[in-house]
């Protein structure tokens, strides 16, 4: 069989503008899940130091991975449950995989779940205002600094949401994770929320 | 009849006139009105009918108190009953109505009400209606229901828009009067998150309509300045026209803030109100007093209102309440009122005073009368007070009463835990007891404190106290007043308040109006107390006091101490009712904010969702998700011959459906085998790496839980299949057994659910189908990739794949597992190469078909009620090892050999239908309980064997295979014979499943 299937993103690329913020979905990045076996994350953080040169991230935080400071990508390890952590990078899945498998297939069980999850980016100074009419998680800038991840619910939808780190250009940033099957609808609660409601 | 009522100053702009309607009427107004301020500047007073009675009202507040100027505001489905005036912000274009009357509101049809008083008392209807019994229900009680209302409801879709939203703070300070700003400002410069929330539109409580200095600012200049400076400060937020209504468990608070009420439908914003729900750390609640009326013969005609809400129409609106306005007071404020209508230019005719002296009677006004020791006994007018009778006999005329009787903390969101008022003799009202809510703080004049120093003194110490428990974060100093140096106390008034005892004038004769919006009388209380009932509860629900929807903010405290008159008790002694939330009326709509309609809950959807409504297919909720049902086609009329053609061509050619909706777990680790070994009935240790074995989970109570497939895809990894609605449930109990039963084990977890798109490929072409997209070297001969078989493969020249072979459908069959990115095209693919092969689509209603042909039970019949032997699946259940639910399902009762027994049914004639649901009865048994033999759980037409089919749930039904009971359904009326048969009653060998 020659013909290669085509894949879509979960949202077809899914994009809001308003004044003073912007939304869209951020596609081309795949994840794995990397849970510590026998809870020892001793061993993974030092596959993640070895193979990703960061640090594991604490429950409740994510860390930068790549290119450093001008990370343009958005390539990070997340926390995402109870010894697991979430490898996210902008790769295809399959390259994604066999380097997380690589660096720490050894001391942990890896899934793909890059097909499991819509990513949406979050950006602007009206940031804040979206996210409380959104979500009962205290995500003030303040309180919620960059790095940190709090898994929760918006409108009854799962979702995973990370403050990016901050660059200068972009001090608001939210990166939300939400599951594919619903995620149509996190979109469109969004969208019905100022500012991009008028 | 409109006179213009204006004076000078207030806070409104009379730059920006605004025109408005009241009962078809034109009128204008300004900006920064409230609708009550507009009607009065238009000398309207009369604005509605009392509840009971019928009586002609006016404003009597300028407040969330106000029990009379209820209206309707806007017309047809955006019409919004029962709205106070007093809190209804003028916009140009208002259209508003008054309630309760039948008949124009100057002659209104009800008013006989008011002459059948003597029999309409405390609890009538309890006495009156009783004969015949069954009028009550039927004639009494909708008859009164439908005289005694207020405004209706449009009865059509309300279209506003409600949202909801969170807001986290330090500190949430409620009211924004002299003691709110005094607090914002202190907690604000100390650097602490402050929210302040304030139900009216404009910032500043009392100190708007009061004159007098803060400093050397008058206090409206000072609330300008306190507002300007913390709206300055980033960590604080004003919200303005929002009312904490109710206080909840862990610094929890609902907040209603209305949006969009204020303005004109053509400039409202996307939310008419937003419901927030506000955690803070500590709150502190500044929310004031309110006046109180005093009962006297004829205290409701319509321009009779309270004296501080004739000082406010005044100073903040620029509105003479009348043009010779009389004041009753037994405290000092009247004085103050007085003085402060006079400075404003608003005739006072009199000062009638119930103490016989006080020092502030020095400040009135040089040649204002004053009436020392005077009490009123009688007013005239009926649609507008003309004159009041004093009880030595005099008569004044007047056209404005403005009546205090002292003021009660407005403690309600104190009670909201239960707290209980305590009476305070200095200032004879309730105060705050000691058992207010958790985290909250209080200030101002609810906790008593009546002069406006004292209101400073108290938010200050009270914001100290907070800065002290949370500790001042660090913020930059630039925020800091004075360098961080403590500002001196603002300076302002402190005289005492003066009050003496008043609660009633004149010898109790006369309608004396307690409860207004109720229309409870003092003759309705001393006629509770005749009647026996002593408890303030009792005395509530007898009269109905209090139970309007201003829950009683003006009659409370008034009605208590007629209470203590009438049984020689003291207030403190009597007690009060307490408050519950809501403080005021929140509409429903805003409790539901957006989850109405389609939006009431989110929805997931398949991978192939999108081809499949592009096929036009009928969609079913399993769960949360949506699946096709059926796909009808051209010509097809009915569902049954989507699903007939669906099943015929599966069991004759190929059919594909999409089962992503299964869950899938994905468990690894070095005691996966083990673990699957132990939450599984049946046994699991030696499952061969690629092969696929169905399981039985049961619950720990012994009945079953859950049933799927789990396929071994390597030493240490499985994957786990659970049903759709199960899905959540055997995940979390799966978590459960790895955390809290073996945590020794090495076990790992995480559901894949999302991650595959998974379609069943099933039929006698499955495998002809499946050969045209699987790549080179993929093998799917029996002898290869046998019935179970599992592994991992790809397609379309290198896609990863996940490859079953299992059948729900008693066909040749496979389940074909992609990343979910290629779902879509995957469907479109299989549909377009499957020509060949005759695919077909089929939906849920033709698994089920087949499911139901083959005797597989689905979720109707593993309904958490049934155990293992009911389902035939007895013998699976494993003595080589320990499961969960291993013990109790050894329980006779769940084993019992007679007991009921998953079976097949057939009717006996073949043009019937049998019911889902029908029970099972014996032939020519009476329809008892006693004769209850089981039940249909699922049914279906089976269009291979040309009948109707059922699986149920019969006693003993394994020995029973032959013999004819019957199907009663009697709700539906329908009782036809059955037969009972083996649940598989289509290819029972199972040839056509090995292919």
């Amino acid at each position: 069989m020659a013909n290669r299937l085509v894949a879509s993103s979960p949202l077809n690329g899914f994009h809001l503008e308003a004044e003073g913020a912007q939304c869209r979905e951020d596609t081309g990045y795949a994840i794995a899940s990397v849970t510590a076996t026998k809870g020892d994350m001793k061993a993974l953080s030092a596959a993640i130091t070895s193979g990703f040169g960061v640090a594991l991230p604490a429950p409740g935080k994510a860390v930068t991975i790549g290119n450093g400071k001008g990370n343009s990508k958005g390539d990070m390890i997340l926390s995402s449950a109870r010894d697991q952590v979430f490898i996210c990078c902008h790769l295809s899945p399959e390259a994604h995989l066999a380097q997380v498998t690589k660096a720490c297939g050894h001391v942990a069980s890896i899934t793909d779940q890059s097909d499991a999850w819509a990513r949406i980016s979050l950006s602007g100074p009206a940031c804040p205002m979206i996210m409380e009419r959104l979500c009962s998680v205290d995500t003030r800038l303040a309180v919620f600094p960059p790095g940190s991840v709090a898994r929760t619910q918006i409108e009854h939808m799962g979702v995973i949401i990370i403050r990016q780190n901050a660059s200068a250009a972009m001090k608001h940033h939210f990166v939300l994770l939400t599951p594919r099957s619903s995620a149509h609808d996190l979109a469109h609660a969004l969208a019905e929320t100022p500012p991009f409601k008028t | 009849m409109s006179r213009d009522m204006r004076i000078k100053g207030g806070l409104i702009d009379r730059s920006s006139p605004l025109g408005f309607t009241f009962n078809g009427h034109h009128y204008h107004g300004y900006s920064g009105d409230t609708l009550a301020s507009a009607l009065l500047a238009n000398d309207v007073h009369l604005v509605g009918r009392s509840f009971k009675y019928h009586r002609p009202r006016g404003i009597m507040t300028s407040g969330p108190e106000e029990p009379n100027a209820l209206m309707t505001i806007g017309e047809g489905a955006d019409q919004d009953p029962n709205t106070r005036a007093t809190m209804a912000e003028l916009y140009d274009g208002l259209v508003s109505r008054s309630q309760n009357h039948v008949g124009p509101l100057g002659f209104d049809m009800m008013a006989i009400n008011d002459w059948l008083s003597p029999v309409l008392g405390a609890g009538f209807y309890y006495k009156t209606f009783m004969w015949p019994a069954v009028f009550w229900e039927k004639f009494y009680e909708p008859t009164i229901r439908k005289a005694a209302g207020l405004g209706a409801l449009s009865t059509i879709e309300d279209p506003s828009q409600y949202d909801k939203g969170y807001r986290h703070t330090d500190l949430l300070v409620i009211g924004g009067g002299i003691a709110g700003l005094t607090a914002a400002l202190t907690a604000g410069r100390a650097g602490l998150d402050v929210i302040l929330a304030d139900e009216d539109f404009q910032l500043g409580g009392q100190l708007l309509a009061t004159q007098g200095q803060i400093d050397d600012q008058p206090h409206q200049d000072w609330v300008k300045s306190a507002v300007a400076e913390l709206n300055a400060m980033d960590h604080v937020t004003l919200m303005p026209r929002s009312t904490v209504f109710g206080v909840y468990d862990h610094g929890v608070y609902g907040v209603l803030e209305r949006l969009s009420d204020h303005l004109p439908k053509d400039q409202s914003g996307p939310y008419r109100q937003v419901m927030w729900k506000i955690m803070a750390k500590q709150s502190l609640l500044a929310s004031g007093a309110l006046e109180r009326p005093v009962a006297f013969a004829d205290n409701d005609r319509p321009g009779i209102m309270l004296a501080g809400a004739a000082r406010e129409y005044a100073a903040r609106y620029g509105v003479a309440t009348g043009s010779r306005v009389t004041i009753m007071t037994n405290n000092d404020s009247g004085i103050d009122t007085a003085i402060d209508l006079n400075a404003l230019g608003v005739s006072v005719a009199a000062v009638i005073d119930s103490r016989t002296a006080a020092d502030s009677h020095a400040r009135l006004p040089k040649g204002m009368r004053l009436i020392t020791g005077g009490q009123i006994t009688g007013t005239r007018g009926r649609k507008r007070i003309s004159g009041i009778t004093l009880a030595s006999g005099e008569k004044l005329a007047t056209d404005c009463l403005a009546v205090s009787g002292g003021w009660s903390p407005t403690l309600h969101l104190t009670c909201h835990h239960r707290g209980r008022p305590q009476w305070d003799n200095q200032i004879i009202a309730f105060t705050p007891g000691a058992d207010i809510p958790p985290g909250m703080l209080l200030a101002g004049s609810v906790t008593g404190a009546m002069s406006t120093q004292a209101c400073i003194n108290s938010a200050i110490d009270a914001a100290d106290a907070v800065i002290k428990t949370l500790g001042a974060p660090s913020r930059p100093k630039a925020m800091r007043k004075a360098g961080g140096k403590t500002p001196p106390r603002p300076q302002a008034e402190d005289r005492p308040y003066g009050i003496a005892p008043l609660w009633q004038m004149g010898d109790g004769k006369g309608r004396q109006f307690i409860d207004y919006q109720n229309d409870v009388t003092a003759k309705d209380i001393k006629l509770a107390h005749q009647e026996g009932y002593r408890s303030v509860e009792h005395l509530k629900r007898y009269t109905t006091l209090g139970m309007a929807t201003d829950q009683g903010k003006l009659s409370n405290v008034v009605g208590l101490a007629l209470m203590a008159k009438a049984s020689g008790k003291s207030i403190a002694d009597t007690g009060t009712t307490i408050f519950r939330p809501p403080y005021t009326p929140v509409p429903i709509g805003a409790f539901a904010g957006r989850s109405r309609g389609a939006n009431f809950r989110p929805t997931r959807l398949t991978p192939s969702h999108g081809w499949a409504k592009e096929q036009g297919a009928v969609f079913v909720e399993a769960g949360a998700w949506l699946r096709a049902q059926w796909f009808p086609q051209a010509g097809e009329t009915h569902w049954r011959q989507s699903v007939d053609r669906e099943v015929m061509a599966t069991r004759s050619a190929v059919g594909v459906c999409d089962v992503s909706t299964l869950g899938k777990i994905d468990i690894q680790g070095r005691d996966a085998t083990d673990f699957i070994n132990r939450v599984y009935a049946n046994g699991f240790a030696k499952l061969a790496v690629g092969r696929t074995r169905y399981g039985l989970m049961l619950r720990e109570d012994g009945f079953v839980m859950d049933d799927g497939t789990t396929a071994r895809l390597g030493d240490q990894h499985y994957v786990m299949t659970t049903t759709t609605a199960n899905a959540v449930l055997v995940y979390r109990h799966l978590e459960f057994c790895r955390q809290c039963l073996w945590p020794d084990l090495d076990v790992q977890l995480i559901s894949t659910t999302e991650q595959y798109a998974q379609y069943a490929i099933a039929g006698p072409n499955a495998r002809q189908l499946l050969n045209r997209i699987v790549d080179n070297g993929v093998d799917l001969s029996d002898a290869a990739f046998p019935f179970m078989a599992c592994g991992e493969i790809t397609i379309c020249n290198g896609i990863p794949a996940r490859l079953f072979r299992i059948s729900f459908s008693g066909e040749l069959a496979y389940e074909l597992a992609v990343p979910s990115r290629y779902g879509d095209a995957l469907i479109r693919l299989l549909m377009e190469v499957g020509k060949a092969d005759g695919v077909t689509a089929y939906g849920t209603e033709a698994l089920g078909v087949m499911r139901i042909e083959k005797g597989h039970p689905a979720g109707n019949e593993l309904n958490g009620q049934t155990s293992a032997h009911h389902l035939g699946l007895g013998r699976m259940l494993t003595q080589k090892k320990d499961y969960i639910g291993r013990v109790m399902a050894t329980r006779p009762e769940l084993t019992r050999q007679d007991g009921i027994r998953l079976v097949g049914l057939k009717p006996v004639d073949p043009n019937q239908a049998i019911m889902a649901g029908a029970h099972i009865l014996p032939v020519g048994a009476q329809n008892v309980a006693a004769h209850d033999q089981g039940w249909v759980s699922s049914v279906a037409y089976s269009p291979m064997l040309g009948t109707s089919l059922a699986l149920g749930f019969v006693a003993s039904g394994d020995q029973r295979f032959g013999e004819v009971v019957r199907a009663a359904d009697l709700l539906r009326g329908h009782d036809i014979e059955v037969e009972i048969t083996s649940p598989h009653v289509f290819d029972p060998e199972g040839r056509r499943l090995h292919g």
